[in-house]
């Protein structure tokens, strides 16, 4: 799945450890995460939306035929 | 189980094995007591060190046991039971066909056993760690 999270990120000026301290997750998840090698779950991407005030669907892009 | 409560518990699990360690080379079994009593040291080492850095991190708010990890976790733990059930019914069946009859300490077998299942964790944890 591709997000748009280092690109929101690096937006509002926010650093992958604050970022990650901010939805208590570890920094090596945020770059998991930015690199696209893991998928979050729903909780998680719904605290990372929220971050950026802005909905799942904008942060996280679900292709179609993707499980 | 929280991190603080694992450190605990794994502080006391180290401090039992030393406990047998010394005992065991009171009781003549210098070099088995003495690797028990020196393992115990360097694993104590090693989690005060590990401890220090989680203690650091969740400080600062991250959480280092997150969701990431335990679904890396997750699967290098299937993967290391499928490889080893794999494994051990291959060599069970070739040995038992062409194999030679040998005695063996179970308790050795035991153990040959934990350290190839807990090498196949470790090497497929750090594999699906580096994917993921």
């Amino acid at each position: 799945m591709e997000n748009r999270l280092r690109e929101l990120r690096e937006q509002h000026g926010i650093t992958q450890e604050e970022l990650a301290a901010r939805v208590r997750v570890s920094r090596q998840t945020i770059i998991s995460l930015e690199k696209g090698k893991y998928n979050p779950s729903i909780g998680l991407a719904y605290s990372l939306a929220r971050v950026f005030k802005l909905p799942i669907e904008s942060v996280f892009i679900f292709a179609e035929g993707e499980e | 189980m929280d991190t603080r409560n694992r450190g605990v518990l794994s502080y006391i699990i180290l401090v039992l094995l030393f406990g047998i360690g010394l005992w065991q080379t009171m009781s003549g079994e210098v070099p088995f007591g003495a690797g028990l009593m020196g393992g115990a040291i360097a694993v104590f080492i090693v989690t005060a060190v590990k401890q220090a850095r989680i203690r650091r991190l969740e400080a600062q708010g991250m959480k280092v046991y997150d969701e990431r990890v335990w679904f890396v976790a997750g699967r290098a733990a299937y993967y290391a039971y499928v490889t080893f059930a794999l494994g051990s019914a291959l060599v069970v069946l070739l040995g038992s066909v062409w194999g030679p009859q040998v005695l063996v300490n179970p308790y050795n077998l035991l153990g040959v056993a934990l350290s190839i299942l807990v090498t196949l964790y470790i090497g497929y944890y750090y594999y699906f760690n580096s994917k993921s």
